[in-house]
């Protein structure tokens, strides 16, 4: 049998990422990992070694640029697909980096059925390219 | 203003020209005002015809006093004395006549002679005094006209400065109004932006939780289907107001391009088409063929037709149909309310992209009809209307360089117009 995919979800928002956890898990078959502090982001990632990064973007400790900068140094989390799920309608890094595939954007709130899809997309990406 | 003293010309000798053809009686006015009394001696120059008169024109020393017997040779009655004034129009003039033409004489006085005297009556000393007030009444005249004219002119100069005064008040409070709205918007656009995030984490979980009991809850379970339908609403609904909002704020830059409008018209279209079908409302196009390309911004423009759909489809609450035309044309005078005002983007003549959105619904009432495009002014609050939609409309327009305007149509409903700025400038109009 297949390993389950892992997801990390970064978001300071501990009720609605144990919300999208929940969703993920029942239904999306994944195992899905919460954590609520931008500074512990990276050291959760190395343990938990995700197939892919949900990633809030205002967080009151660490903003989710630089925990994306944090994974873009590291050697094993470099190549991860992401995606940015946040409240800001417009986020410059989007417009920035859009380019870079494996970095997508979801603006809350955002459907499950939407998020499903962009998951599944995100998943296929193939690290550093198209 | 006559702020100068009067120079008297009193004790001064005068210079006079005398026009008289008889030789008697010039001979006699010669000595009464050559006579030296008490140190003033007159000087007398003599014509006997009107056109010897007239050739003392050009003299370097101007004549103070024209003694003008109307009857020469040459001249006859009143024509005599209107030749002599243009003449001489900055000179006194007294008019000698006989006894039987003092009929004339009233007529010259007044046309402009400073007196007449009867030669009949001749008193040196009286005469004398008749000219020197002559001479002083002329003067004052000259110097009246003189400080009318320098009135006039003040006048008018003062009428200019008020009238750019005017414009310059009116340009200050149109700049003071713009500063007071980028402020506004400003604090609305910190508000908006903050509100954003702070609302839109709640309404993010709200959705996950709603999504997840979609998931289980049994189809035939209709209560609460109704219940999380609802809920799933509002939260797309409250979603949309603070878009709006951070859209009313945004103070992006337009991206300007020649585009054509019709895709934009069906991509908008496909925006709105789900509440066109619920509210089972005809959409009816008349798009002109080979319509020029407009300059726009195209999310902007796409943003104006998606809100000017919106609102005509809920000024129809049902049914009926809502026309969308488009045509490129000259503009008319009076056919629409443009290039009235100052700062009108158009004026009569100019060619422009124009379309039209017309609805069947009730049309606007007079007492709201000034105040639809007041940022947060809105008929539909409770159904969550923030009054943002036409203030958005309004300016994403006005940004364009473009026009709109928004009325009742005589036959019901109402029509929003677009006006905007052909790409293409040598586009033959309708």
């Amino acid at each position: 049998m297949m390993r389950r995919k892992k997801i990390l979800i970064v978001d300071d928002e501990k009720q609605f990422g144990e919300m999208i956890k929940i969703n993920l898990e029942t239904d999306g078959d994944y195992e899905v990992c919460v954590e609520t502090r931008g500074r512990l982001a990276l050291a959760t990632a190395r343990r938990f070694n995700p197939d892919l990064i949900l990633l809030d973007i205002i967080m009151p400790d660490k903003s989710g640029y630089d925990v994306a900068r944090d994974f873009s140094l590291d050697a094993g989390l470099r190549a991860k697909p992401f995606i940015y799920l946040t409240a800001l309608s417009k986020p410059e890094v989007f417009l920035r980096e859009s380019e870079r595939k494996h970095i997508a954007y979801l603006a809350k709130p955002v459907s499950r059925e939407c998020l499903l899809e962009a998951i599944r997309i995100q998943m296929d990406v193939k690290p550093g390219g198209g | 203003m006559l702020t100068h003293t009067f120079r008297t010309t009193e004790s001064k000798p005068l210079n006079i020209l005398l026009v008289e053809d008889n030789p008697v009686e010039q001979k006699m006015l010669e000595t009464i005002f050559t006579a030296n009394r008490g140190g003033s001696r007159n000087h007398v120059t003599s014509a006997e015809t009107l056109a010897a008169a007239l050739d003392q024109r050009g003299r370097p020393l101007a004549f103070d006093l024209v003694l003008l017997d109307l009857n020469l040779p040459d001249s006859e009655g009143f024509s005599t004395f209107e030749k002599m004034q243009s003449a001489f129009p900055d000179t006194a003039i007294v008019v000698l006549t006989g006894t039987n033409d003092e009929n004339i004489a009233m007529e010259t006085l007044r046309c402009g002679a400073q007196d007449y005297w009867c030669k009949g009556s001749l008193e040196p000393k009286l005469l004398v005094r008749v000219c020197r007030y002559a001479v002083e009444r002329k003067r004052i005249e000259l110097e009246l006209k003189h400080a009318n004219d320098q009135l006039k002119r003040h006048e008018d100069a003062l009428l200019e400065t008020l009238e750019s005064l005017k414009k310059s008040n009116e340009d200050l409070r149109a700049t003071r109004l713009q500063l007071i709205q980028a402020a506004k918007l400003e604090v609305v656009g910190r508000l908006a932006a903050g509100i954003a995030h702070e609302v839109k984490n709640p309404l993010a979980m709200i959705r996950m939780g709603v999504d997840y009991f979609f998931k289980y809850i049994p189809a035939d379970e209709k209560t609460g289907r109704f219940m999380l339908e609802s809920m799933s609403e509002a939260v797309g609904r409250a979603d949309m107001v603070i878009k709006e909002m951070l859209d009313f704020s945004s103070q992006q830059a337009l991206v300007i391009q020649p585009e054509s409008l019709t895709p934009l018209i069906e991509r908008a279209l496909f925006f709105v088409k789900h509440e066109f079908d619920k509210r089972q409302t005809q959409f009816e196009m008349q798009l002109q063929e080979g319509l020029p390309l407009a300059f726009v911004d195209k999310t902007r423009m796409e943003q104006v037709l998606i809100n000017l759909m919106t609102n005509a489809l809920q000024a129809q609450q049902s049914g009926g149909t809502i026309r969308l035309k488009t045509c490129f044309l000259e503009l008319q005078p009076g056919v629409l309310p443009v290039g009235n005002r100052r700062g009108d983007p158009f004026v009569p003549g100019d060619k422009v992209v124009r379309l039209d959105i017309e609805d069947e619904g009730p049309g606007i009432p007079a007492d709201v009809l000034g105040k639809i495009f007041d940022p947060f002014f809105t008929t539909k609050r409770a159904e969550g209307g923030t009054g943002l939609g036409l203030s958005v409309v309004k300016n994403i327009i006005e940004m364009h360089g473009g026009f709109l305007c928004i009325r009742n149509r005589s036959e019901g409903g109402v029509c929003a117009t677009v006006l905007l700025k052909p790409a293409e400038a040598d586009h033959d109009a309708a």
